[in-house]
């Protein structure tokens, strides 16, 4: 029986907030208006990143391309 | 050759879908579950449901055919019959065609058993259904065609599951926005002129698609 | 046995270096020469780089898809990495100007996104070049390239039928400002430098990734030749 009154409290209890819950006020989300200045400064540090990351990327396989190239290089010249 | 080719592929695809009719029966099921899901998702007390009506009957299809397009080649791809298919005395083509054909005709089922559904879950009637129909017609000779070009190039891909979706929906944007406008147009009772334009943008979609699909399924698969 | 290893890149060096200084000059002007937009705000100076960007990333992928067509009748490694290497520098050059996009947007048209034609279509430009590039490193060595070769190069009259779409589908929305609006010659001057730029730098982005595709063709040749000759080794009798 109390085991029954716990579980019971468990999943009721909960439901008493939401007894009187306020209607949702979605317009406290909107935003407030922004400087252009950090916009600008953001829009050219995103850029910029994209292109550092995509010539970081390139290179660093280029560098693991180099190394592989000339062990199998070596490789081959001891062979032959 | 090709027609008669096609002819008998496709005739051997029916008789292997009649003998086991999962796959149509699954598309089916899945498609009226996006209609119940799109329900939850833009349904809401007070709102005209009859507005939501195109965008759910043209996603729900693009969603739904991709079940069908990911089964379309299982039958080869289990037998280990698919060189064979390949290298038919025609070419490439006959397959291709008649997956197409198979694909359309699930899909052209699908569309007609669920456009009743869709109209009465949301509460909404056809202003024109002959222009509707004729866009639906359309929308999935091109979603047919291009979807078995790109379930064909797939076949021994890993994660093509993941993959078709990713590369065909992209490729069948003008398809989905035409079909929703043209929905949407015919419901506000829009003068027919107005529909020129977008059915015009569908023809060439499909042209584009029934010339260039298998001609690029010959270069890939014949090399 | 020759040797395989890349020859000097003179020339690479010195795209690279030009195309540096262009930037670096790109960046000055647009921070000193050219004087904050009227209407718009300092925040119009994001159109100098975003705008060269888009023709970057157009250039780019068009390139992409047209030596994909040219790689399935005639097959070659050269035209493959040629048109590999563009395809994603244009995806690099499309993420740019989706992020510099929105930012600017969220300044003069109040909204970090709207479905504008020009939005949209570069939104889908970037997926198409994605899904393509995905589909090739998934797929087995010899497939991938002609699966992705072909999808690309329908990719290209379907980006066009995409681009009519949504023409038609967004209408005229009045808040569209064509070409953003250049006012004076020192915006003229910052535009054209700032493209000038940009412009060469996608070549040498292009460039360097062309190359890395080219070594890891020959590292691959290596490595079939180097296992040929394991081959041979232990059969001597066998024919070459």
């Amino acid at each position: 029986m109390r085991r029954f009154v716990t579980a019971a409290a468990v999943f009721l209890l909960p439901m008493l907030a939401f007894a009187d819950a306020p209607p949702e006020d979605l317009n406290r989300f909107k935003e407030a208006p922004v400087s252009g200045g950090l916009l600008l400064i953001a829009a050219y540090f995103v850029m910029w990143l994209v292109l550092a990351g995509y010539v970081a990327r390139t290179a660093l396989k280029q560098a693991r391309l180099e190394a592989e190239l000339r062990a199998l290089e070596d490789r081959l010249d001891g062979k032959s | 050759m090709l027609l008669r080719l096609t002819w008998l592929l496709l005739q051997k695809d029916l008789r292997v879908a009649a003998r086991s009719r999962e796959v149509f029966g699954f598309m089916l099921l899945f498609a009226l579950l996006c209609v119940v899901v799109f329900a939850f998702g833009f349904l809401r007390e007070g709102e005209a449901a009859a507005a939501q009506v195109p965008g759910v009957l043209w996603v729900t299809l693009l969603f739904s055919g991709t079940v069908g397009l990911l089964r379309l080649f299982a039958a080869e791809e289990e037998g280990g019959t698919l060189m064979l298919a390949e290298r038919t005395l025609a070419g490439a083509t006959p397959l291709l065609l008649s997956k197409a054909l198979m694909q359309l005709l699930f899909s052209g089922v699908t569309t007609l058993l669920l456009l009743p559904v869709v109209l009465v879950f949301f509460d909404a009637s056809l202003a024109q259904p002959a222009w509707v129909l004729a866009a639906l017609a359309l929308g999935l000779v091109g979603q047919a065609m291009l979807g078995a070009l790109v379930a064909a190039l797939l076949v021994h891909v890993r994660l093509r599951e993941v993959l078709l979706p990713l590369v065909l929906y992209p490729l069948l944007a003008p398809l989905v926005i035409a079909g929703v406008r043209i929905t949407v147009l015919t419901q506000a009772g829009a003068p027919m002129e107005a529909l020129d334009g977008w059915l015009a943008l569908m023809l060439g979609f499909d042209a584009l698609v029934l010339v260039a699909a298998p001609w690029l399924h010959a270069r890939v698969v014949e090399l | 046995m020759a040797k395989i290893a890349s020859p000097r890149p003179t020339g690479f060096l010195a795209l690279l270096s030009v195309a540096t200084l262009l930037v670096l000059a790109a960046l000055y002007c647009v921070a000193f020469v050219a004087r904050p937009d009227v209407t718009l705000g300092i925040v119009q100076k994001i159109f100098y780089f975003h705008v060269s960007s888009a023709i970057a990333m157009m250039l780019c992928l068009s390139c992409g898809s047209m030596l994909s067509l040219i790689d399935l009748f005639a097959p070659s490694d050269r035209i493959d990495a040629l048109a590999h290497s563009a395809i994603e520098t244009g995806l690099a050059f499309a993420l740019m100007v989706l992020t510099s996009g929105p930012l600017w947007a969220r300044k003069s048209w109040g909204a970090w996104w709207t479905w504008e034609p020009r939005l949209t279509l570069t939104l889908m430009l970037l997926l198409l070049a994605a899904a393509v590039l995905g589909i090739r490193s998934m797929a087995a060595d010899g497939s991938g390239r002609k699966i992705a070769a072909a999808l690309a190069s329908l990719a290209a009259p379907i980006a066009y039928l995409i681009h009519v779409a949504v023409e038609k589908w967004g209408g005229t929305h009045p808040m569209v400002l064509k070409g953003g609006g250049i006012q004076s010659p020192g915006m003229q001057l910052t535009f054209r430098v700032a493209m000038l730029a940009i412009l060469l730098f996608a070549a040498t982005l292009w460039t360097l990734r062309f190359r890395v595709l080219r070594l890891e063709q020959r590292l691959h040749a290596l490595r079939l030749e180097l296992s040929a000759q394991d081959v041979r080794k232990q059969r001597p009798g066998a024919p070459t």
